[in-house]
């Protein structure tokens, strides 16, 4: 009888949810994947043409090279976020939560370059890069060093954007950590500290298990997000993938042809909607084996 | 499980919608008595607003009947929002498109999404080479504008004027300049490394280099989109960037917007750029006294690329035709016209508009008469395979990067000719 | 001294009450990096403030310099724009609206799926996470054809409905976080008879505020900034956001310069603003801890 009453409960919770999500987030979603079997423009009939947009994908001589950096970049990138950036925002949202000097200030302002949007990160990218007006270059000149070519130098574009990713994005990631961190009960915290435990021992044997949950979540999402990651990119390199390929990712090869260079392009909805569908494959692929692992990971602790 | 099933049934129908739409992509003509009524516009850039609501004012004096509204959909993916816009059958009655400049145009023609206005609108303002533009199979279904989008290379006067540089006569009077100003520590022109960029630098040039192959491109006979003068003109314009004469970091220079920058803030002596951009640089920098040339050729003849840009066009879906034509009409008229251009800014394509700007007058005198077709508006009229632009537009920079040669470029451009 | 006074204690010293004067040096150090790294932040901020009250010319050629003289005009041209207000109150519709259905919806689905035992559970778990997997942009255009035709195109609505149901970022944080809370607390409430919906909305919620605080302040900001949802589907003057009528002046950033730059402040205050209100109310709502229920 009660466990009769506990079905219905989970569904009242899950369903609002359901509903929305499933119409305004997965149903266009799924219309778009099903077109990556056409070849729709964006006028005329859909015809359906089984996978030859798959096949272009992988065995044209000009876009299959272009694919595949993208997809190396988007690796690399992914292994940022593995290695690096998340790592930082862990140690940060740790020193912030053992409240360092005038760690207020330290959260106040490393959060603060979340809440602005891109595009005004692209325009503060302008005025401390750009080549002739910019800052940085203006710095070095003062103090007689080389000037540099910045995002358009393929050896520092990469580097460049890593950097812009850390100051903008990880005060999410940040905020996560720490919240996690607030949420540990005070009394295990009052329980280490009456036995006299050192911080290390405190960090290594109570912070670091308990708040593992939340570092699954954000390694979850922010995987996802290197996998899907555009909005920088496009804003820092431009819509052809920057000097020499060095900016370009899966979803700025997917805007590029389908909404097609600029206003003058041609567009093709079908051949993008294929590119999509591969990179959800591959995205839901690498979630699922890194789910795998991290979940051994949780029970190992 | 049910659920399943219900998101199941729920894509299907929205794909059916979509295929449905596509299907009667032509509705029923309006029912309106065409004097009243409202419709709606959509431009594809916040920098044509303010004109267009200079032109629905005027329209509206005469038409008061007649609601005009209108959207701005700024973003690269304009053509398909109208697209899909249009297919569902809510989209705009009017609407901006670069006519056949760009494939879009015609596809709508294609499949009869856009009204024939060639018996309903007075084109008598436009000449020939302006209605190309409009023109798909012999019939027109847009109203261009006459305003001349064309390339020029505005100079800084003071600069010019402090160092004793002279506006170059000729081809090689304009070489030595470069080199001249280089020599000083200045950077020549400034350049972005984008394809667009390049372009409105490099078509210019071709013009100077060989006014002759230049003129030819209009018909497009007895020449190909890729003879030695292009890979001539190409490989100097590479070679000049390796000489540094468009700065020395000039490859983090990646958007329009920053490559004026450096010709406003007095780092570039020069900017090689489209017309268009005289009105950004006056806003920019309201101090800067700054002319135009056209780049010469060896026996002093200069010229303008480019054409006069498109409008609107109206689409067969709308539910209140008359009056969008009555729009369309509108805009055809001297009238519509001179606002138009002269709120723009811009370069008249005519002798009845002047110039509502010195340095629009002056990039028109620059050209002494003559017009050149876009280099590569031939690619994209006259490519075998569709694709020629879009092959240009990918690889172009890889020639000035060093990721491609010249002639591997004109190789892959030919081939799809 | 009170618990929470002690608590708060605990986390500046380790374990004997006394820090070594090594681990308070070492302190100092992360201390002095990441306030030069703020620096940065300080930096942009400050300039583009210092820019924005340059005149045009000066701007332009004076781009790293302090300004010659001051003036206001960029901001006189900003905020007297026509319909400023009506643009904020668009904004402001939208991102209030927005944050809270998305919000309570998501908590609500991770509470679902964290705390009762069905068939498909996991399935549903990985089926929130595809909205994350692809950008908005890509389903840009079946979004414009279901607003259409639930006539909703061009109205606020038909935003915060889409804005509502982007769950999944919030779904997956709460799913984690709901796993970490003792079930002790919610079995004892379900013994004096409480119904799950009461549990969930009197003891559940409640212990979840910093986490609902952070979620929500994380949705809040990325619907205030966005301009590309409201550029597609809100192509009317009248349902016109803020950040979209700046962004006309970023966009054209050449020609808008000063502007832009006066533009960036004024998107830049109201959300500092709030963040800064909040953030010590943040503290505040965390340190009674999870027993507080």
């Amino acid at each position: 009888m009660r466990k009769k009453r506990k079905n219905r409960n989970h569904l009242f919770f899950i369903a609002p949810g359901f509903i929305f999500y499933t119409v305004f987030v997965v149903l266009p979603i799924l219309c778009v994947l099903v077109l990556g079997f056409t070849n729709w423009s964006g006028m005329g009939e859909i015809k359906f043409i089984g996978l030859d947009n798959f096949i272009t994908i992988f065995t044209d001589e000009r876009f299959t090279p272009t694919f595949f950096n993208a997809l190396k970049n988007n690796l690399k990138y992914l292994v940022c976020v593995w290695l690096i950036i998340t790592p930082i925002q862990y140690l940060i949202a740790y020193v912030l939560y053992i409240k360092i000097p005038a760690h207020k200030y330290i959260k106040f302002m490393v959060f603060l370059p979340y809440v602005i949007s891109t595009t005004i990160v692209g325009f503060f990218a302008t005025l401390i890069f750009n080549p002739n007006i910019g800052f940085m270059n203006e710095f070095l000149e003062a103090i007689g060093m080389e000037t540099g070519a910045w995002f358009g130098d393929p050896d520092w574009a990469f580097k460049l954007l890593i950097l812009f990713v850390i100051w903008q994005g990880s005060g999410s990631g940040i905020m996560i950590f720490y919240s996690n961190f607030m949420d540990i009960s005070q009394d295990v915290m009052e329980a280490c500290r009456v036995d006299g435990c050192t911080e290390w021992q405190r960090f290594w044997h109570i912070l670091l298990p308990l708040s593992l949950p939340s570092c699954a979540s954000i390694i979850t999402m922010s995987t996802i997000w290197a996998l899907a990651v555009f909005d920088l990119p496009y804003i820092l390199g431009g819509s052809n993938g920057g000097v020499n390929g060095s900016l370009d990712f899966a979803n700025t090869v997917f805007y590029r042809y389908t909404f097609g260079s600029g206003l003058n392009g041609r567009q093709d909805y079908g051949f993008g909607a294929a590119i999509c569908l591969i990179m959800f494959i591959i995205m839901l692929l690498v979630t699922f084996i890194q789910n795998k692992v991290l979940a051994k990971f949780e029970y190992d602790n | 499980m049910k659920k399943r099933v219900l998101a199941a049934l729920l894509v299907g129908a929205m794909v059916t919608g979509l295929l449905a739409g596509c299907g009667s992509s032509s509705g029923d003509e309006g029912s309106s008595d065409g004097t009243s009524g409202s419709i709606t516009v959509w431009y594809h850039d916040y920098s044509f607003e303010d004109s267009l609501v200079e032109v629905i004012d005027a329209f509206n004096e005469e038409y008061p009947d007649i609601e005009v509204n209108y959207e701005i959909r700024a973003d690269g993916d304009y053509y398909s929002l109208l697209s899909t816009a249009i297919q569902s059958g809510d989209g705009p009655d009017l609407f901006w498109t670069n006519g056949t400049a760009t494939v879009n145009m015609p596809d709508y023609v294609e499949n009869g999404a856009l009204v024939d206005l060639t018996d309903d609108v007075d084109f008598s303002l436009f000449d020939e080479d302006t209605m190309a533009l409009s023109e798909v199979d012999g019939r027109y279904y847009s109203v261009p504008w006459l305003t001349l989008d064309t390339r020029t290379v505005y100079y800084n006067k003071d600069m010019f004027e402090e160092h004793g540089w002279e506006v170059p006569k000729t081809f090689s009077e304009f070489e030595d300049l470069l080199a001249e100003i280089k020599g000083e520590g200045i950077t020549p022109i400034s350049m972005a490394l984008e394809s667009w960029s390049l372009l409105f630098g490099f078509e210019p040039l071709l013009a100077g280099y060989d006014p002759e192959y230049s003129a030819k491109l209009q018909d497009y006979t007895d020449i190909t989109a890729t003879d030695q003068p292009v890979r001539d003109c190409m490989q100097l314009m590479v070679d000049w960037a390796d000489a540094g004469y468009f700065g020395d970091n000039w490859q983090g220079v990646i958007d329009n917007a920053s490559q004026i920058l450096a010709f406003t803030s007095g780092n570039a002596a020069m900017n090689i750029a489209g017309s268009w951009d005289a009105a950004t640089i006056s806003s920019n920098n309201p101090d800067l006294n700054y002319g135009a040339f056209a780049i010469p050729s060896e026996d002093g003849t200069c010229g303008l690329v480019g054409t006069a840009s498109n409008g609107l066009s109206v689409s067969s879906a709308s539910d209140n035709v008359e009056a969008a034509v009555t729009f369309a009409n509108f805009c055809a008229t001297q009238e519509a016209q001179t606002i138009w251009v002269q709120s723009q800014g811009a370069v008249p394509a005519t002798d009845t508009i002047e110039a509502s700007t010195e340095i629009a007058q002056e990039i028109a005198d620059s050209g002494q008469g003559n017009q050149y077709r876009s280099w590569q508006n031939v690619l994209s009229s006259y490519s075998s395979t569709g694709n020629a632009s879009t092959v240009w537009g990918d690889d172009f920079t890889k020639i000035f990067t060093g990721e491609m040669t010249v002639d591997e470029l004109c190789d892959e451009i030919q081939n799809e000719m | 001294m009170t618990k929470k006074a002690k608590a708060n204690d605990f986390s500046i010293t380790s374990g004997n009450g006394v820090m070594s004067g090594k681990a308070k040096a070492i302190r100092w150090l992360i201390s002095i990096i990441l306030i030069i790294y703020t620096c940065f932040t300080i930096f942009v901020i400050g300039a583009t403030l210092l820019n924005s009250l340059k005149t045009k010319s000066d701007l332009v050629t004076n781009f790293v310099g302090l300004p010659k003289s001051v003036t206001l005009a960029n901001f006189a041209t900003i905020l007297l724009e026509d319909d400023f207000l009506l643009y904020f109150r668009n904004s402001l519709i939208l991102t209030v609206c927005g944050t809270v259905g998305c919000i309570l919806l998501s908590a609500m689905a991770a509470y679902g799926i964290a705390r009762y035992e069905f068939k498909g559970k996991s399935f549903l778990s990985s089926y929130f996470l595809i909205g994350m997997m692809v950008p908005i942009q890509v389903s840009v255009l079946p979004l414009f054809l279901i607003l259409r035709q639930l006539g909703l195109l061009n109205h606020l609505l038909g935003l915060v409905l889409v804005y509502i149901s982007q769950i999944s970022i919030s779904c997956l944080i709460f799913q984690k976080f709901f796993r970490t809370i003792p079930k002790a607390l919610e079995e004892s409430a379900r013994l004096d008879g409480c119904h799950d919906l009461k549990i969930f909305f009197r003891i559940v919620l409640p212990i979840c505020k910093p986490v609902i605080f952070t979620m929500s302040l994380i949705t809040a900001i990325g619907y205030w900034n966005d301009f590309y949802m409201p550029m597609v589907l809100l192509g009317n003057k009248n349902v016109r956001t803020l950040t979209l009528a700046i962004y006309q002046y970023i966009g054209q950033f050449t020609k808008y310069m000063s502007e832009s730059m006066a533009a960036v402040i004024v998107t830049l205050i109201p959300i500092v603003i709030i963040y800064f209100l909040f953030s010590s109310q943040i503290v505040e709502g965390l340190t009674g801890g999870a027993v507080k229920g």
